[in-house]
């Protein structure tokens, strides 16, 4: 027991700044996708993290704007808003003032599929960034105006525990640099479809291929018939013919040939000149 | 007898041509009507984009169908009757839709090529809930766009064209009017209830499964108009090829008709 002592002794210096060591996180990304937007930031609450602490303080700030301090000799918290910081540019700002979870029956994420459940779930457990978008222009606003933050810049935040009387019992260490969406102008969009696809090659190259080959053919066919055709030819003479049928053309005062001869027998399977 | 047997058969060979063109004459006709009736309500967008082409070849496929259907019957009587006249006429006039025919199908097939996501993409973040039309033709492509995704998102259970993500990767005119705060992406996005509100409002801002619709409408979009477009293309291209031999065939029997 004897050298163990100084390990549990250890253990229980150290426990109060690990305790210290914890930072807001993103909220569960399997859950809450496309987080951060380009003007809001969802957080988890920190369910369990100090479970005496009456208030929570959600403060941002803007990365790399002055760390002014966040309370005073008596560690009462320090008011700051949202347009005294210009947004968390100057100074910290206390983003939310929310109740301390109680760190009992704490429900599981997937429930919030049931509609019923989801509602309790998200103020338990997510805290919104930049959620409040009437605050700023409205007179009668009191409280902490939680307005929406700046696109594509980087904010950092950190809760502080209070009880009561807003005296600060824990606090958690600043955030990991979390940066909101930067939306790229439309313009910078590529509509160009690339190449062109093969079946739309083949359609057009046989296509106009056929085009040219009717054309040649229309072509070819109507000079043949121009050079070759009169209306007052003889009648080729086939051998299938009968007599009766060649008397029949060669009769005076027969108005029209097309209606002497049977449609077979007009078509000249060879040229008998 | 044999040689009338040979004409016979080359006449029958000739006409059984023309009865399948002027079938699938019809069935062109049909299909383009078809087309043209747009059924899933994809016009407005193409519209919007000055990629309406696909359109234009469906109304020409109308009319080359009918007129194939027409010339197809002058084209076997005048077969049947070797008559030069009908003949030369179907010739000519059947040259001339051929033409109109080979200009539809091609021109669905290559405006086929230009129907990629980032087209649709790019005209939705300009035209979806403009509030600044700059005259009324812009105006009526604004409404037609807007009303368009409206009935999509609402009807199909998706968000934009690869997904919410979209109004966030990029600004649009959407932002204008609608902050990123209250309106991340747009209402349609959230999942419905059978009153057509959404079931959970914070829920579908934060971007939780159920309560948003995750997937984009591309595929929904991109099938319509695929099948309007290879319909178009590769069946008037499979009545040209038929048609081909078709028109060469009767060409040849006109040369040989005796006047």
């Amino acid at each position: 027991m004897g050298p163990w002592r100084y390990l549990i002794g250890l253990c229980c210096f150290l426990q109060a700044p690990l305790a210290g060591a914890d930072m807001p996180l993103l909220a569960n990304s399997d859950f809450f996708s496309l987080n951060p937007t380009q003007t809001t930031i969802a957080l988890e609450q920190p369910i369990c993290m100090f479970k005496s602490a009456v208030n929570v303080y959600l403060i941002g700030i803007v990365a790399g704007a002055p760390n002014t301090p966040l309370y005073d000799g008596n560690k009462k918290v320090n008011a700051s808003t949202y347009s005294g910081t210009q947004g968390g540019k100057t100074g910290p700002y206390i983003v939310a003032k929310l109740p301390n979870q109680q760190c009992i029956n704490i429900q599981a994420l997937s429930n919030m599929a049931d509609p019923t459940q989801v509602q309790s779930i998200l103020s338990k457990y997510v805290v919104r960034v930049g959620a409040d978008v009437t605050c700023l222009t409205n007179p009668n606003f009191v409280g902490y105006c939680n307005a929406p933050l700046q696109g594509n810049t980087q904010y950092s935040f950190k809760y502080l525990f209070t009880d009561s009387g807003d005296i600060v019992q824990s606090e958690t260490s600043w955030s990991l640099g979390i940066t909101t969406v930067n939306g790229k102008a439309s313009s910078t969009i590529d509509t160009w479809p690339g190449r062109r696809s093969g079946g739309m090659i083949v359609l057009t190259s046989i296509l106009s291929t056929l085009m040219f080959f009717v054309f040649i053919a229309y072509v070819i066919g109507f000079a043949y018939s121009i050079a070759n055709g009169s209306p007052a030819k003889e009648v080729s003479r086939h051998d299938t013919q009968t007599t009766a049928v060649l008397q029949k053309a060669q009769e005076p005062g027969e108005v029209t040939y097309s209606s002497a001869l049977t449609g077979s027998e007009r078509y000249a399977p060879t040229q008998q000149a | 007898m044999k040689e009338d047997s040979g004409v016979r058969c080359y006449q029958s060979i000739i006409i059984f041509g023309n009865v399948v063109l002027g079938l699938c004459g019809v069935a062109l006709t049909a299909e383009c009507i078809f087309f043209v009736s747009d059924q899933s309500g994809i016009y407005p967008l193409l519209e919007a984009t000055n990629n309406a082409d696909i359109f234009a070849a469906a109304w020409i496929g109308i009319f080359t169908g009918f007129c194939f259907f027409i010339l197809s019957i002058v084209g076997i009587i005048g077969i049947m009757k070797s008559n030069r006249r009908m003949l030369m006429v179907y010739l000519i006039l059947m040259f001339v839709v051929y033409a109109f025919e080979v200009a539809s199908a091609i021109t669905a097939a290559t405006q086929e090529n230009f129907f990629i996501p980032n087209l649709f993409l790019k005209q939705m973040l300009d035209f979806y809930q403009n509030p600044n039309p700059t005259n009324n033709d812009n105006l009526w492509k604004i409404n037609g766009v807007t009303n368009t995704w409206n009935r999509f998102m609402l009807l199909n259970g998706c968000c934009g064209v690869n997904g919410p993500q979209d109004w966030q990767t990029y600004t649009s005119v959407f932002r204008q009017s609608n902050s990123d705060s209250a309106y991340p992406w747009p209402q349609q996005c959230c999942a419905m209830n059978s009153l057509g509100q959404p079931v959970n409002l914070d829920a579908c801002k934060l971007g939780v499964s159920p309560y948003v619709n995750l997937n984009g409408c591309y595929d929904q979009m991109a099938g319509p108009m695929t099948r309007h477009a290879w319909g178009v293309a590769w069946f008037g291209f499979s009545i040209l090829c038929w048609t081909f031999w078709v028109l060469l065939g009767s060409m040849l029997y006109w040369t040989r008709i005796e006047y």
